[in-house]
């Protein structure tokens, strides 16, 4: 898969990385038709639909779609999330977070490092419009235990550990521009996840609550509640 | 010769006691008992498989197994599993529902706007200490109270919430609501004596904050704690289903100028124990200026209300508890059920 990204050879090199996203990024703030575009919404979508489906060849940026798909859907296989109607500030956090080295990735770092901050933007405009994906037929896992239904729903108190419903909605919908959808999302996606926050690998979001919530699982529950949450029926428009 | 036999002997004898005491302690492990007395090994321990944790939990039920020691001196109400199939049962099963979805199962008793649930203030539906729990207070009834002078039994207790902190009326004392909310206090009681004081009961009283409680620092611990759920205007968010997942603090949706949770002091109780959720990490003093923001915004009149907000204020509430009547952004809170402009501007959105 790295090669979906490494086409251009200067991507070894970390000096040159540096070097070229300096360049693009003092191109696109020196380019007057791009400040210009600002003002023109339907320019940006276009152009953020452009870098979804084919990427920016000149900066070396691959197309989103290349591992995400053409309608966001992810891969459940390979673990790439689904982005498709992902809130735009949540969206946006993580595109930031992995430019800044917040949120650690090997794949995404290096390509959110290129992103201007203008491409973040409409990229999270862009997926955040776009529909939830349907649940992806023969996705059934074994029936959620009465211990995982109760994490989801009811939280374990004892520990201060709010359910996963309370803020990401009954379904795993999301809720509201911070609290993204967790359905549709692939279990080893969601497992890597919790286990990044609970080892300090992800950044715990606004307030820590990320990082606060996965210390308290084992990761016996982690497998449990990222297979419950892979296996809920996505819903269509699920963050509107 | 002797001598040298002796100091065999005892080499001997020690060794053999080593090997027996050793053999004393593997016999002792092997049995199962505890050495450690710390109970956050002993959480550890609970916690290493999901069969372990099935186990645990067909001796001992679930809503028991973890917690810090803390937590173990808290009376634990019991598990739903032990709720029996029967008409009983199934009485207090519809009173969690009212409890959660308070708007959903009880909406005739529920004020036009208000969307809030019994369990946003009473939090994992009743169970959880330090935030009224329901098994604090059943046990507790009929008791005197200055609100309304006079002897209240549970039902008339309850009757309460719905008038001030729902905004809407009360159900009748008949009424399936009433009936299957003090079914569910009572199975949830399950165990405490009458008249008994638990630990963890009611809103904690707090100590007094080193400085009084300021609105402007309230407005800032606010905005970096409590605005990513409750939202910069406090009207809280809603689920893609329209559900609100998140209560409103103040405004229209919100309790009324009646309930408990407008007084500063309970609130800032509330919020100390139980605030951010998950998280109740905010100082004594942050805690108090942030229910004093709060509780400085317009809600719902008082049903108290005598015509007057002067008069009202002065009959039934008074610095520095209440700001009903008090001037806050040119608004004198308590004029207007409206939602006060002041919010609108206050707004980052």
């Amino acid at each position: 898969m790295q090669g979906v990204y490494m086409k251009s050879g200067c991507f070894r090199d970390r000096a040159g990385r540096g070097l070229l996203g300096l360049v693009v990024g003092l191109s696109m703030t020196a380019t007057p038709g791009l400040a210009a575009a600002d003002e023109y919404g339907s320019d940006k979508a276009a152009r953020a639909e452009s870098l979804v489906h084919y990427g920016d060849k000149d900066t070396g940026i691959p197309s989103c779609a290349s591992c995400h798909g053409n309608d966001g859907e992810g891969q459940m296989a390979a673990g790439f999330p689904r982005l498709a109607n992902l809130p735009k500030n949540y969206f946006k956090r993580q595109l930031d977070d992995f430019a800044s080295g917040k949120r650690q990735n090997t794949m995404m770092s290096p390509i959110a490092k290129l992103l201007s901050g203008e491409q973040r933007e409409a990229l999270a405009q862009y997926y955040a419009d776009m529909p939830a994906p349907r649940r992806v037929a023969g996705n059934k896992g074994k029936p959620a235990s009465k211990h995982t239904l109760r994490l989801v729903h009811e939280g374990r108190w004892s520990e201060n550990l709010p359910s996963c419903a309370q803020c990401h909605g009954d379904q795993g919908q999301g809720i509201g521009e911070d609290f993204p959808a967790l359905t549709g999302q692939s279990a080893s996606y969601l497992r890597k996840q919790l286990k990044d926050w609970k080892n300090d690998r992800r950044d715990p979001g606004p307030m820590g609550l990320m990082g606060n919530i996965a210390k308290k699982l084992s990761d016996e529950e982690i497998d449990a509640l990222a297979e419950y949450f892979a296996t809920q029926a996505g819903l269509e428009g699920d963050n509107k | 010769m002797s001598e040298s036999g002796n100091h065999k002997a005892h080499v001997l004898w020690v060794i053999g006691l080593v090997i027996l005491a050793a053999l004393v302690v593997f016999a002792a492990w092997l049995g199962g008992g505890s050495w450690s007395d710390d109970p956050a090994r002993q959480v550890q321990q609970e916690h290493p498989s999901e069969q372990t944790q099935k186990r645990v939990a067909s001796t001992q039920n679930e809503d028991e197994k973890s917690g810090s020691a803390e937590d173990r001196s808290y009376f634990r109400p019991p598990s739903r599993d032990d709720l029996p199939d029967d008409e009983f049962g199934d009485l207090v099963r519809h009173g969690e529902k009212v409890f959660r979805n308070t708007q959903e199962y009880a909406g005739d008793y529920v004020g036009n706007d208000n969307e809030l649930s019994c369990a946003n203030c009473h939090l994992d539906a009743g169970r959880k200490e330090n935030s009224a729990p329901m098994w604090a207070a059943w046990a507790m009834y009929p008791k005197y109270r200055g609100k309304n002078d006079k002897v209240n039994d549970f039902a008339e207790r309850i009757q309460g919430c719905f008038t001030y902190s729902m905004n809407g009326k009360a159900p009748p004392r008949d009424s399936k609501t009433i009936q299957a909310l003090q079914a569910y206090s009572y199975w949830l009681s399950k165990g405490v004596p009458t008249g008994k004081k638990m630990p963890g009961g009611g809103y904690p009283d707090l100590d007094k904050p080193d400085s009084k409680p300021s609105y402007e620092r309230g407005r800032k611990v606010y905005a970096e704690n409590c605005a990513l759920c409750h939202g910069d205007d406090g009207q809280g968010r809603r689920a893609a289903n329209g559900d609100l997942a998140f209560p409103s603090l103040w405004g229209d949706k919100s309790f009324n100028w009646g309930a408990g949770m407008h007084k500063v002091s309970t609130a800032a109780a509330f919020i100390k124990y139980n605030m951010p959720l998950g998280k109740p990490e905010l100082s004594l003093q942050e805690a108090w200026d942030v229910a004093q923001y709060i509780d400085s915004h317009a809600r719902p009149q008082d049903p108290r209300f005598t015509g007057s907000v002067a008069e009202t204020q002065e009959k039934y509430h008074g610095l520095p508890d209440s700001m009903y009547g008090e001037r806050v952004n040119g608004h004198r809170l308590g004029e207007s059920a409206e939602s006060s402009h002041d919010d609108k501007e206050e707004s980052d959105e």
